[in-house]
């Protein structure tokens, strides 16, 4: 049991409706006898129609998960502490696979893998429960991707950008931001109406801890479950915390919701489910992972998903009609000295719609996302773009290719021609455009004025140094003199000629001011 | 490690179907548990593992006094001598009665009951359970107080709890979790 703290007229409370909902009967269930105990693996005789998957009822209310179904005996994985299981105790099936509680109740809350709160903040008083295993909707239900997802990052909103419901995989050594960029795209969702949830596997409570505070402090915390599987829980949890934080969410996607889910990360999750198959005597392939580990995230990320109308108005009966649902999935995975080509990061690079590659030189050079816009892609968000980025975007991404292409000369400024000098310059120039802090997402107006701005040369005569204080000066030039333009744009998206217009003649005034 | 039960089947399976097609299915079935027995003795078990003990000598050890050397019975003693799966006995046995229950469609079935069962509650539980397990049943009845009331129903597979213990014990998991 968590440790939550009630006050006793809730205990009561929650005993009496416990009562009511509890039904008395005979109970006919199939049994069998734990025969080892190991390593959180029990060895169960007996159960002859246990299915894969199924929960098995050990003594003392613990659970186990049937993995390995053999002739005399089953494999099972007990989620959680196992102690307390001795060998020849009863093991009962329950019929049922692994349920968590799903809703709106959970917004705002943390959870273990099972779904019990461990914020200390009472009971969830959620009214579902969902199986954590589903089949992801199929071809028929689906429609394509073409809302944005704003992640309030210049350089993946403009170059990169993610659709509601792509899955888009977040890839980089240890302590190059990719946690830093979730975070703030879940921030960045504040007003956007698209819930969140962040699913924690194998990571420290300490950073947990952090993770749950930086959502708080900035009032993110509310439109956000966050799914907790720190390392020190068994491998079991930390291998189902994924499956339990997408069934959170399809609740909002088959609902006719936005939803956004961030698996942080998958490669953890990934030596989990190795730990567990060597136990239950898998044979191991390469790197020591199981056949199926491939399987084990695509089924995961097929989820994420966009649905049609007819889908959510079939699901719900009829009570939700007109609205598509999505859920978006940001996995991360953390390769080890960039090596991408391993096992667990090729997988995901090919499960996923497109994948953010951030790296550890570029961090260390300040370039903060870190992102390498060379290698990063996404092969759906493009058709998702709103209207005014993708028109003004452009140039950002050629400008930053040709840089790329030149930055070996950079070290000859003196020598090269004017053409190559002004690509260099603008290169420069943008590369400093796209570095942002963190906890500060810009809304697509600010976006598109920024890039309008490097695309029409308005940064090219700065100090590379004053393109940041120049860009914020603008953004509060803008917010000042033209605010109900800016909330235009935020809210239509469209770009036409009076826009251009206008942020043309405000940057020719702003530019005159010299204010930055 | 493969588990006994899994060694003694392939055992079980030859001796029931050897049995079988002699029409002596009874017969083996007394050998069986009389040898079962004899190998469940500590002390032949630790002959079991003893080089100096010819597969013979076991055989002659395990093998009921009414039965010739010769044998059907004898040579598949021998047979699982010589590859030294005497100490299986005990699960070829238990898995040898499985497989002539299931040939005779009969079902062995437990009943562990707060009180003991008169006649007339052991025939009218029987005959509920021949209409829900579609099979002839062996009833093998126990008393066990601490079940306070009711009776648990074990079919080796299916486990039917209505006794008083099972009940409390559900109510105090549906308020736990």
């Amino acid at each position: 049991m968590s440790s939550t703290t009630l006050n006793p007229s809730e205990i009561s409370e929650l005993i009496k409706s416990r009562i009511e909902q509890f039904k008395l009967g005979a109970e006919a269930r199939n049994e069998g006898t734990i025969i080892s105990v190991s390593d959180g693996i029990v060895r169960i005789h007996g159960l002859a129609d246990v299915m894969q998957g199924e929960m098995i009822e050990l003594p003392g209310s613990s659970f186990a998960l049937a993995l390995n179904l053999e002739r005399d005996s089953v494999g099972a994985v007990v989620l959680g502490e196992y102690q307390h299981l001795r060998e020849g105790d009863t093991a009962k099936t329950t019929g049922r696979i692994l349920e968590v509680p799903v809703g709106p109740e959970l917004l705002g809350r943390v959870v273990d893998a099972l779904g019990n709160p461990i914020d200390g903040k009472g009971p969830l008083g959620a009214k579902l429960n969902a199986a954590i295993e589903k089949v992801a909707p199929g071809v028929i239900w689906r429609k394509s991707v073409d809302q944005p997802l704003q992640t309030g990052y210049k350089s993946v909103d403009a170059m990169i950008p993610v659709g509601r419901g792509q899955r888009e995989l977040i890839i980089g050594d240890r302590q190059t931001g990719k946690t830093a960029l979730a975070i703030d795209a879940i921030i960045a969702q504040k007003d956007s109406g698209i819930k969140c949830i962040y699913v924690a596997i194998g990571q420290k409570r300490s950073s947990i801890a952090n993770v749950v505070r930086k959502l708080e402090a900035h009032g993110a915390l509310a439109h956000t479950i966050i799914v907790v599987a720190s390392a020190s829980e068994s491998a079991a949890l930390q291998y189902v915390a994924p499956y339990a934080g997408c069934a959170m969410g399809e609740y909002f996607r088959d609902r006719g919701q936005d939803a956004l889910i961030v698996y942080d990360d998958l490669s953890k999750q990934a030596v989990a489910y190795r730990q567990i198959s060597l136990l239950l005597k898998r044979p191991p392939g390469r790197e020591a992972y199981p056949g199926d580990v491939f399987y084990l995230h695509s089924r995961l990320l097929e989820r994420a998903s966009r649905v049609s109308e007819e889908y959510v108005e079939k699901f719900t009966n009829g009570e939700v009609k007109g609205k598509t649902g999505s859920l978006t999935a940001l996995p991360i995975i953390e390769t080890q000295g960039g090596d991408v080509s391993a096992f667990v990061p090729t997988n995901v690079i090919s499960i996923t719609d497109g994948q953010i590659f951030l790296e550890t030189d570029l961090f260390n050079a300040g370039i903060r996302p870190a992102v390498n816009a060379g290698i990063s892609v996404s092969r759906v968000g493009g058709a998702a773009q709103t209207k005014i980025v993708k028109k003004l975007s452009g140039g950002v991404k050629l400008a930053l290719a040709q840089f790329r292409e030149l930055a070996a000369f950079a070290q000859f400024a003196s020598d090269l021609d004017p053409a190559t000098r002004a690509q260099l310059d603008r290169g420069q120039r943008v590369t400093e455009l796209m570095k942002q802090a963190q906890y500060a997402p810009l809304s697509i107006a600010e976006l598109a004025l920024s890039v309008y701005a490097a695309e029409k040369g308005y940064l090219d005569d700065l100090a590379v140094n004053k393109v940041l204080p120049f860009e914020k000066g603008l953004h509060a030039f803008m917010h000042q003199n033209h605010a109900d333009l800016m909330q235009k744009i935020v809210a239509t998206g469209d770009w036409n000629n009076d826009i251009e217009a206008t942020f043309k003649a405000s940057l020719d005034e702003y530019k005159k001011t010299g204010s930055w | 490690m493969a588990q006994a039960i899994t060694l003694a089947r392939p055992y079980a399976r030859a001796a029931f179907e050897l049995a079988h097609a002699a029409g002596s299915l009874d017969a083996w079935s007394h050998a069986l548990a009389f040898a079962a027995s004899v190998a469940g003795d500590v002390r032949v078990a630790r002959l079991g593992s003893d080089p100096r003990v010819l597969p013979a000598q076991l055989v002659a050890l395990h093998l009921p006094a009414d039965m010739a050397a010769d044998a059907p019975f004898a040579q598949f003693l021998g047979e699982m001598a010589e590859q030294r799966r005497l100490v299986l006995l005990p699960e070829v046995a238990e898995l040898y009665e499985a497989f002539k229950r299931e040939s005779e469609s009969q079902l062995l079935v437990k009943v562990t009951s707060a009180m003991a069962l008169d006649a007339a509650q052991a025939e009218q539980l029987k005959a509920s359970l021949k209409r829900r397990f579609k099979r002839e049943i062996a009833l093998e009845t126990r008393v066990d107080a601490t079940l306070l009331a009711g009776a648990v129903i074990d079919t080796g597979e299916q486990v039917i709890d209505g006794s008083a213990r099972g009940r409390l014990a559900q109510l105090a998991g549906a308020l736990s979790h």
